[in-house]
């Protein structure tokens, strides 16, 4: 079966374009929104908020912590 | 060019349970049949062998499992895909257990297996992923009766998820930014709490300093004070110790004192009257000694003592002495004298009790004797001498014997009489059975006067004079054994009376003997009189002489007692004054613990160690507060950014999907009357979301569009808005699926709509669902290269 996703690959792509325009001038919260497209493509909500509750307490899952402002 | 349906094989899969295949070529593909043959099977086929899922799978309306047909253990799909490079061959195998086998056989010939390789092949061929397929390729009939009948916002999820813009929004408000500020005021609370926490904390550690200084100045002036008192303490120590000393000394000396006091009593007796005692003593041991048979030694030892020329002590001695022999020869004397006395008593006794012992045995034949005569007394008394009663028996033995003989005589007589009358009661006559002589009836008559003697009075008088005889001879006897026996018992009586004579002297001997030792006895208890009366006085006159000592050592010990209370009294301010030191030196002594337990535990309790804890923590919460800060600003620049980003792309695509469908309008809509059809984004004031707004242009006008339109128009427009978006999308499929479009328009706008999709979607290929046959036969008769697929056609293959 494929793999269920969240979010569309073409929008994904889309997204990612869009957000390295937006965040541009942040690359601490550029990566961190990739990062959080990512899981949630994959996760979904529930994703999203584990890896967040991650950086919360420290834990640098899907990347450093302290280079996603954390 | 683009990716195209080449061929589908079906084997055990839904609906279909043997194996149906069918070519796919370039144009329209109408796969037509009743409802429940199938139809969607095909199509769902489709998609489960490009993803290895399907609609009804991603909804959960069924498992894995059930798309085994029920009939069968195990599906096969194999689709062809072909695109410039050639042909791509996937084939699934899905057993009932859940297994799977998956192959892509690329058009190089290379082989790729496995579930997840396969369907990343598919979406890199496609440039779809399962969800931008589903929504884009695959036009179903649900999310079309949701777009045209459906309610606003229905209507506006159902668009934002085409536009796949719902995926964004979800993921905006995903980010729990909310949770991360909240755990942002916590840690800063928290932080904030430390840092108060820690400045009491210095200010307490700052008062402890304080505190501990000022104790141990103050230990250091007690230490110095308490050197000065010692040192006066040790200067006055000897008297103090003189005067406790001699304190208890002299407590010791008044209790001994009133000791002797109670000791001697009211009275204390003279020397002269002790002296005269002591001569009292001395003439009761004379006395006593004349009484005793004792030697002349001891009787003269009291006599030659001189009681008024010696000192009382040894008068005392002489006399305890003198008394104490005296008083054991007394006590040899008497138990001698007690010894004798019982022997002589004891030998006495025992004659007596021999000689009555011999009486005791005798005194059976005695009693016989005087049984004898009295039984010899009583005969003669009843029946007169022995002769008289020996003349008695002969005369009654007489008269027995002729008695007997008569009571024979009788009885014979009596038999005779009875035998002759039984016999004449049987027959005339008889013989007669003593004589022989004939009797007959008629001599009963003579019988009858013959004289009868009675047998039972004979008897009775005969058992009378017997009873007699047997009386008398018995009295005889006993007259007999009775006079044997007093013969016989004649010497026992002699010997018993000579005992009876010896037992008097015997008796009379004891008694005489008892009172002479009666009387020597007098003369001891004198004896014992006498000697009781020197000890008793000796006693008396050593009792006398100890309170005369007592005396003399109290006066002794009252004079040493005064002398002592003087000293006593020199000595007390000096000791009065050691003790106040003494006591002000225990009292600095405590002080002096309690400020060492104080510095001791200030010392030991320091709050520097938890200052040092709450300092790293408060250095650890402020790395938190640093970096929840930096994360919450983040994620409140992220969540903005995907808003900001959401409502960027919805604009963008209401943009394109205006021009697109108005472009489509022209192409797949057959009349006139709309004009124009247009989206438009409204922001609800209340709940601030997002709504889109669907209107259509007839007769110059811009109404809602769901107001003017009828169903089958709604159905175009929606059509004309899912192609739209179908074009725009960004992918490789030159292919179109769709499920049950048109249900509700005419031939008309169905036959235009399937003329021009090709041509407005961008596609080479279309596959049509559907259930009507007469719009299928339509089809077929005014387009060119339509390809019918009747599902019953299909089974029929099976």
């Amino acid at each position: 079966m494929s793999e269920e996703r969240f979010i569309g690959v073409g929008v994904e792509r889309e997204v990612k374009k869009l957000l390295e325009q937006e965040l541009s001038t942040n690359p601490k919260a550029l990566s961190l929104a990739q990062q959080i497209l990512e899981v949630y493509a994959r996760e979904g909500r529930k994703g999203v908020v584990r890896f967040v509750r991650n950086l919360v307490e420290g834990e640098t899952g899907a990347g450093s912590a302290e280079e996603l402002g954390g | 060019m683009p990716v195209l349906l080449k061929s589908l094989e079906v084997e055990g899969f839904r609906y279909f349970a043997g194996k149906i295949s069918l070519q796919i070529g370039e144009g329209l593909t109408v796969i037509v049949g009743p409802v429940g043959s199938g139809k969607s099977s095909l199509l769902s086929a489709i998609s489960y062998a490009l993803y290895g899922t399907e609609p009804g799978l991603r909804k959960r309306l069924y498992s894995k499992e059930d798309l085994v047909n029920v009939s069968r253990n195990s599906a096969r799909v194999v689709l062809e895909l072909a695109d410039e490079k050639g042909v791509y061959r996937i084939t699934r195998t899905l057993l009932k257990s859940g297994r799977e086998d998956v192959s892509l056989v690329k058009p190089s010939g290379d082989v790729v297996y496995g579930v997840r390789a396969i369907s990343e092949e598919a979406e890199r061929l496609l440039g779809l992923d399962f969800e931008e397929f589903y929504r884009s390729v695959f036009l179903n009939f649900v999310d079309l009766f949701l777009l045209a009948y459906g309610t606003p916002m229905r209507r506006s999820k159902v668009l934002d998820r085409l536009l796949g813009l719902d995926a964004i929004a979800g993921l905006a408000k995903s980010i729990p930014v909310r949770m991360v500020g909240e755990e942002l005021e916590r840690t800063r609370e928290l932080y904030e709490q430390t840092l108060e926490d820690m400045r009491k904390l210095e200010d307490e550690v700052q008062a402890q300093t304080r505190r501990l200084e000022e104790l141990r100045k103050k230990r250091g002036a007690l230490l110095e004070q308490l050197k000065k008192l010692n040192a006066e303490i040790e200067r006055l120590l000897p008297s103090k110790t003189e005067y406790e000393s001699l304190s208890g000394g002299i407590k010791a000396e008044e209790q001994a004192i009133s000791r002797l006091k109670q000791a001697l009593g009211a009275k204390t007796p003279g020397e002269e009257e002790l002296y005269v005692l002591a001569e009292e003593i001395k003439q009761s041991l004379l006395r006593a000694a004349e009484l005793l048979p004792v030697s002349s030694e001891l009787r003269e030892r009291p006599t030659k003592l001189d009681v008024f020329g010696s000192d009382l002590r040894s008068v005392y001695a002489s006399l305890k002495e003198a008394g104490e022999a005296i008083s054991n020869e007394y006590d040899r004397c008497v138990e001698e004298f007690e010894r004798e006395r019982a022997v002589r008593l004891h030998e006495c006794q025992m004659r007596l009790k021999a000689v009555e012992e011999q009486l005791i045995r005798l005194e059976p034949a005695v009693r016989d004797y005087e049984k004898a005569e009295q039984t010899l007394s009583r005969i003669s008394r009843d029946v007169g001498s022995e002769e008289s009663l020996r003349d008695k028996i002969a005369s009654l033995e007489r008269k027995v014997r002729e008695l007997k003989d008569k009571l024979t005589y009788a009885r014979m007589i009596s038999e005779l009489r009875r035998h002759i009358v039984d016999d004449l009661a049987r027959r005339d006559a008889t013989q007669c059975p003593v004589c022989g002589s004939r009797v007959d009836r008629a001599w009963l008559k003579t019988l009858d006067i013959l004289p009868r003697e009675s047998v039972p009075e004979v008897e009775a008088e005969l058992k009378r004079n017997e009873a007699e005889l047997e009386k008398y001879k018995r009295v005889m006897d006993e007259l007999q054994y009775a006079k044997a026996r007093r013969i016989e018992l004649q010497e026992s009586i002699d010997a018993y009376n000579e005992l009876l004579n010896m037992k008097e002297e015997i008796s009379e001997e004891c008694e005489a003997l008892k009172e002479s030792l009666q009387q020597e006895r007098q003369n001891y208890r004198m004896v014992e009189l006498h000697v009781s009366k020197a000890l008793k006085d000796l006693s008396q006159l050593r009792e006398g002489i100890e309170k005369l000592e007592l005396a003399r050592r109290l006066d002794d010990l009252e004079k040493s007692l005064e002398e002592k209370r003087l000293r006593l009294e020199e000595l007390f301010p000096i000791a009065q004054a050691c003790r106040e030191l003494e006591s002000k030196a225990g009292k600095l002594r405590e002080e002096l613990a309690r400020l060492e337990g104080e510095i001791r535990g200030l010392e030991s309790h320091s709050p520097q160690a938890q200052l040092e804890e709450l300092e790293e923590r408060s250095r650890s919460l402020k790395e938190r507060l640093v970096r929840l800060e930096e994360l919450y600003e983040n994620l409140v620049a992220v969540r903005s950014a995907y808003e900001k980003i959401l409502g960027y792309l919805r604009e963008q695509r209401v943009k394109e999907l205006n021009e697109e469908m108005n472009s489509l309008l022209k192409l797949l809509y057959p009349y006139s009357d709309i004009e124009g059809v247009r989206l438009l984004v409204e922001e609800n004031p209340k709940t601030r979301r997002n709504l889109f707004k669907l209107e259509v242009k007839i007769r110059g006008e811009w109404t809602p569009f769901t107001i003017r339109l009828s169903d089958g128009q709604k159905t175009v427009i929606m059509l004309i808005l899912l192609s739209a978006f179908f074009k725009r999308l960004s992918h490789n499929a030159g292919f179109l699926i769709l499920d049950e479009p048109l249900p509700n328009v005419d031939e008309k706008v169905k036959l235009m709509f399937m003329q021009n999709i090709f041509k407005a979607a961008g596609v080479r290929q279309v596959l049509i669902t559907t259930q009507a046959e007469d719009v299928v036969r339509a089809l077929a008769s005014e387009m060119e290269g339509v390809r019918v697929v009747d599902t019953r056609e299909l089974h029929a293959q099976t």
